[in-house]
C-alpha cells in the first residue's frame, strides 16, 4: 500500500462502523474492516475499492483474540503500520434486570470490553513507538447516563469510557490521541433490526462527520470526548 | 467551508484569544460576525488583521458583566440582525489560592464567566425562540470536570455553567435551539499569565485549532447537536 494513512474499523459490515469506513475512504484511507458477516463485508470492501484506496476485510470476532492478534499481525507484516484503529463494534441487549442473564452480559462484555482491549492491544505498541496514532473508541451515552433496561449495556460502556478515559492519559505522551464519541440513538439496525429513515434521529453519517473531525485536528489539539444527539427527538 | 448565506454569528470576548481566532474563521466562512469585547481598540485590531483577506467583523463593544450593557446590546444588534449564532466566550481568570483571591477578584471571575454569560443567553433568547431557530456555543473549560489548583473561582464559574446550559439544552431542544459545550484544555491565550504562555507555549493548544472546531459544529446538519466536546492538548494538562 502507499503512504497513505492505514486505518482499521471494527463492526464495518453495516451501519456505522460502514458509514465510518466509507469517509475514511473518501478522505483518502486505506482503509481494514472487520466485521462477522463476509458477504457484507464483501460488499462494503467493493464500494471503498471504488473510492481509489485499497481494502482487505478480516471476517471473525472481536473477542476472539487469537483472530484478533493473527489478523493484526498479519495486517503489520504485510503494511508495516496501522496509522488509525476504529474500535465500533458494539453489541447491545436491552432488558429490565429481573430479566436479563449472565450469558446476555457477558456477550455484551466480550464485544464491547473486551473486543475492544483485543485491538487496542494489537496496534498500541507500533502506534508507540512510531508516535503517532489514533484510537477513537465508538462508545454512547449509556456510557455516562443510565436508563431503565440498560443495566447490562450501560455498564459495559461505562467500562469502556473509564478504559478509554485512562487510556488516554496513558499514552498521549507518545502523540498517540484516544478518543471516546458518545452518540445518541442512531438510525441504524442496531435497536430493532431494521432502519426507519427517520430524519429526525442521527444518521452514521453524522457519526463518521464526528470521526473525520477528530482525525483532521492539527497534531497538538486532542478531542478526548464527543457527545452526539439529534437535536430535536 | 460553504458559505452560509449570510448567518449571523454573535461572539464575547472576541478582543483576543479564542473569541478573536473564531471571529475571523466564522468571517472566512461568510457568516456576518459581530464581535463584542470591553475593548473597542482590540475589536478594532481584528478588520486590521482582516484587511488582506478583504473581509469585516462588525464591531458592538459590550461588558457582559454589565446586564444592562448586554441589554442594549443585544437590541442594537436584533434591529437589524438574526442572531444565528451566540459564542459565550468572555472569560477571566486569576491564577491564585482561594485564601489569596480578594472578594472582588472572585465577583470578577463570577460576574463575567457565569452571570455575563447567562444575562447574554437571557437576552438572546426570545429573539431565538421566535426565530424558531439557534445555536448557543460556550467556551467552558476542562476546568468544568478537573480539579486544577489555583482555579477556585474560575473552576466554580465554569461548573456553574455547565450545569446551568445542561439544563437549558433540554428545555430549548422543543425550540429548535443547540445548546453545544465546549471544554477545551490550555490554549494559548492571554487569559495565561506571559510567563507560562511563554515557557508552555509548545504544549498549548492555538486558539485557531478551535475556530476550526466552531465552524464545523456551527455546519452540521439540523438533526444532530454535538452537545459537549472536550478537546485537551496532546502533551497533557497543564
Amino acid at each position: 500500500m502507499s503512504e497513505r494513512r492505514l486505518a482499521v474499523v471494527t463492526g464495518a459490515n453495516r451501519g456505522i462502523g460502514r458509514a465510518i469506513a466509507l469517509k475514511l475512504a473518501k478522505e483518502n484511507n486505506d482503509v481494514i474492516i472487520f466485521g462477522r458477516d463476509v458477504e457484507a463485508l464483501k460488499k462494503v470492501k467493493n464500494e471503498i475499492l471504488d473510492l481509489n484506496v485499497n481494502c482487505e476485510y478480516y471476517s471473525g470476532d472481536v473477542n476472539d483474540v487469537e483472530f484478533v492478534n493473527n489478523s493484526i499481525n498479519k495486517i503489520l507484516a504485510d503494511h508495516k503500520k496501522i496509522d488509525i484503529l476504529i474500535n465500533n463494534a458494539g453489541m447491545g441487549i436491552f432488558k429490565k434486570f429481573v430479566d436479563s442473564n449472565l450469558e446476555d452480559f457477558k456477550k455484551q462484555m466480550d464485544v464491547n470490553i473486551y473486543g475492544v482491549y483485543n485491538f487496542t492491544k494489537a496496534v498500541i505498541n507500533q502506534m508507540i513507538e512510531r508516535r503517532n496514532g489514533y484510537i477513537i473508541n465508538i462508545s454512547s451515552l449509556a456510557g455516562k447516563n443510565s436508563f431503565a433496561t440498560g443495566t447490562m449495556y450501560a455498564a459495559t460502556k461505562h467500562a469502556l469510557m473509564g478504559f478509554t478515559r485512562s487510556l488516554m492519559l496513558e499514552v498521549r505522551e507518545f502523540d498517540v490521541k484516544v478518543a471516546a464519541v458518545c452518540p445518541g440513538s442512531v438510525d441504524t439496525e442496531f435497536f430493532s433490526g431494521h432502519r426507519n429513515d427517520n430524519p429526525k434521529i442521527l444518521q452514521s453519517d453524522d457519526i463518521a462527520e464526528a470521526v473525520s473531525v477528530i482525525l483532521k485536528l492539527p497534531k497538538n489539539a486532542l478531542i478526548s470526548e464527543i457527545d452526539i444527539r439529534p437535536s430535536n427527538p | 467551508m460553504t458559505a452560509k448565506d449570510k448567518k449571523c454569528v454573535w461572539i464575547t470576548g472576541a478582543s483576543s484569544g479564542i473569541g478573536k481566532s473564531a471571529a475571523m474563521e466564522f468571517a472566512r466562512t461568510g457568516c456576518k460576525v459581530i464581535v463584542s469585547s470591553r475593548r473597542i481598540s482590540s475589536l478594532e485590531k481584528i478588520n486590521t488583521d482582516l484587511k488582506k483577506e478583504k473581509i469585516k467583523v462588525e464591531i458592538m463593544p459590550c461588558n457582559v458583566a454589565s446586564s444592562a450593557n448586554v441589554i442594549q446590546t443585544v437590541k442594537k444588534i436584533t434591529e437589524t440582525n438574526k442572531i444565528n449564532c451566540l459564542i459565550n466566550n468572555a472569560g477571566v481568570s486569576t491564577f491564585k489560592p482561594a485564601k489569596e483571591n480578594s472578594l472582588q477578584e472572585i465577583k470578577d471571575i463570577i460576574n463575567t464567566n457565569l452571570l455575563g454569560s447567562i444575562f447574554t443567553i437571557k437576552q438572546v433568547l426570545p429573539h431565538m425562540i421566535k426565530n424558531g431557530e439557534g445555536m448557543i456555543i460556550n467556551i467552558l473549560s476542562v476546568a468544568a470536570n478537573k480539579i486544577f489548583e489555583e482555579s477556585s473561582a474560575y473552576s466554580a464559574s465554569k461548573m456553574g455553567l455547565l450545569g446551568y446550559t445542561n439544563v437549558l439544552r433540554e428545555e430549548l431542544r422543543e425550540h429548535n435551539i443547540k445548546v453545544v459545550n465546549i471544554l477545551p484544555g490550555a490554549t494559548e491565550t492571554p487569559m495565561w499569565p506571559k510567563e507560562v504562555r511563554e515557557s508552555k507555549s509548545k504544549e498549548m493548544m492555538k486558539p485557531e485549532d478551535l475556530a476550526q472546531l466552531l465552524v464545523w459544529i456551527f455546519l452540521q446538519k439540523k438533526n444532530m447537536v454535538t452537545e459537549e466536546i472536550t478537546i485537551r492538548p496532546i502533551q497533557g494538562d497543564i
